[in-house]
């Protein structure tokens, strides 16, 4: 626990330092999403239609643009072979790494999405679900993304391959997380969605750092 | 068994062997599948001719499948014990799956077609090919992203294991999403109910596939090999070259 | 089976069933062809590198 609670602490200062970078998430998912209504028209009725399913879009874009930072500053650093050779489990690392890059993305989008619902003219109703479903969601994008990051370590033309490799995964967590929504709307329980979507987090969280440090030690072997 | 094809050479030697049986065997089966199909076989009730699209498009969506599950199998193979040949046999099968998935796509737009009047049905399979292409690109552009071949390779064993698991996974949401936005005409590309006549070809042309699966992965296997191969002389050549000059 | 204009005719449905067959041939011999050419271009450059390599053994 103390070391993930290290580790933690030590890639949410360079972070901070770098306070830009999670502005610049929250600023593409706001600029995203505000295309749709120049792409199809300002009608309510449409934008209403579609807001849960374009902010989810939005919101998987957003997440997976910062991914290739995950493990690209240590790698290339050698921090990332000193941090596998602690004591600290690699899993633990990739954990909380993890962690940071919610924080410091799924966190703000959670936060940002509101203003983008209403800009939407999403129906009050789906307030509520949508930012359950993006808490439980957005964390299992990181989880999923994880993976993709550490596989692409040292490869050409990593941020592209990146997209092709995570977003095919992220399908399940879309439907579910857009489902959820439309449900409430449509004045139905998002329970089986919300499961759902939980059982995917829960699923995610002891697979995903395993299979992530996994691909971290083929990197930098 | 597999401890014998460990050693390269020696799976060269039996490949080079065999090929040619199962080249014979594979157009015979296609062929005489292909005959009964279009030739001996009846027109369906109510598909009418087209019907006859099925006997490509339903075996190539196994082979889609298939080959998919078997380069999983192999990645599997090649990060647990190791085995030289399990990373260049999924390297081998991926283009041909591939192409599987491609051609399940081509064939049910053009089934679809002229049965919904429309060249592409969010239907559930259709949809949840679609997103195999996907992940069978995604392989193969990340066993090419890197300088050394040997990183592309264990690199996206990972992914084909991670993609393997999400395959049902995916199935599921996709099926889940389709039957939540079913349009009022029921569109599914279910075939019709097969019989005798109907089945013999399908058999037919589906092994037929398989064996030109192993057909070509044979092949790529050579290539691969030989690739390796040369690489290895050249990294040789260039090291004792300047002690020659 | 009344003549072949029928046959590839195919009840109207012609258009449809043999563009499959015919991409899926496509498909499958090209995939074929391009695998035996890129293996034997690898097997003439690997017996280029051998060559040269036997006189230089014997010296």
């Amino acid at each position: 626990m103390n070391g993930f609670l290290q580790i933690v602490r030590r890639d949410l200062h360079l972070a901070m330092r770098q306070g830009m970078d999670s502005l610049m998430v929250v600023a593409f998912f706001v600029i995203a999403v505000v295309l749709f209504p120049f792409g199809v028209g300002p009608e309510s009725n449409i934008l209403a239609r579609i807001a849960p399913g374009v902010i989810w879009v939005a919101a998987l874009l957003s997440s997976m643009l910062s991914l290739e930072r995950l493990f690209q500053a240590d790698y290339e650093d050698g921090s990332l072979e000193l941090l596998a050779l602690q004591p600290v489990a690699l899993e633990i690392t990739v954990m909380a790494k993890v962690t940071v890059h919610w924080l410091t993305t799924g966190l703000p989008l959670i936060v940002a999405a509101p203003l983008l619902a209403v800009l939407m003219n999403l129906p009050d109703d789906g307030f509520v679900p949508l930012m359950i479903a993006l808490a439980l969601g957005t964390p299992a994008l990181s989880l999923i993304g994880a993976i993709g990051a550490a596989l692409i370590l040292g490869s050409r033309r990593g941020g592209i391959l990146l997209s092709l490799l995570v977003l095919p995964l992220y399908i399940p967590v879309l439907i579910f997380g857009v489902s959820a929504v439309d449900a409430v709307i449509g004045g139905f329980s998002a329970r089986p969605q919300l499961l759902i979507l939980s059982g995917l987090l829960v699923a995610a969280l002891p697979l995903c750092p395993w299979a992530g440090a996994a691909a971290v030690r083929q990197g930098i072997e | 068994m597999f401890h014998r094809f460990a050693n390269p050479t020696r799976f060269l030697r039996f490949a080079a062997v065999i090929q040619p049986w199962i080249a014979a065997i594979t157009v015979a089966l296609i062929g005489s599948g292909l005959y009964l199909g279009l030739f001996n076989s009846p027109a369906d009730y109510q598909q009418g001719e087209t019907v006859r699209i099925m006997y490509v498009h339903v075996p190539s969506a196994w082979m889609a499948l298939f080959c998919y599950s078997a380069m999983a199998g192999a990645c599997a193979i090649a990060l647990i014990w190791k085995h030289p040949l399990a990373e260049l046999s999924a390297k081998a099968t991926a283009p041909i799956g591939a192409g599987f998935t491609f051609l399940a796509l081509v064939t049910g737009s053009l089934w679809g077609k002229p049965m919904w009047g429309t060249w592409w049905v969010w239907d559930a399979r259709l949809t949840s090919m679609l997103v195999l292409l996907f992940l069978y690109l995604g392989y193969m552009a990340l066993n090419n992203a890197f300088d050394d071949p040997a990183r592309g390779a264990k690199s996206s064993s990972i992914l084909a294991l991670v993609g393997f698991v999400n395959v049902p996974i995916i199935k599921f949401s996709v099926d889940w999403w389709n039957t939540l936005h079913q349009p009022a005409s029921v569109v599914k590309m279910t075939g019709p109910a097969i019989h005798a006549s109907m089945l013999a070809p399908l058999l037919l042309i589906g092994v037929g596939f398989t064996t030109y699966y192993l057909w070509v992965m044979l092949i790529r296997i050579r290539y691969e090999v030989t690739a390796n191969k040369i690489r290895t002389l050249q990294r040789r050549q260039a090291a004792t070259g300047e002690s020659h000059a | 089976m009344t003549g072949l204009s029928e046959f590839m005719d195919m009840g109207g449905y012609g258009h449809f069933i043999w563009p499959s067959y015919a991409v899926v041939a496509v498909v499958m011999v090209g995939l074929l062809i391009i695998s035996r050419r890129e293996l034997g271009t690898a097997l003439r450059d690997l017996d280029a590198l051998d060559a040269p390599e036997a006189p230089e053994a014997e010296q």
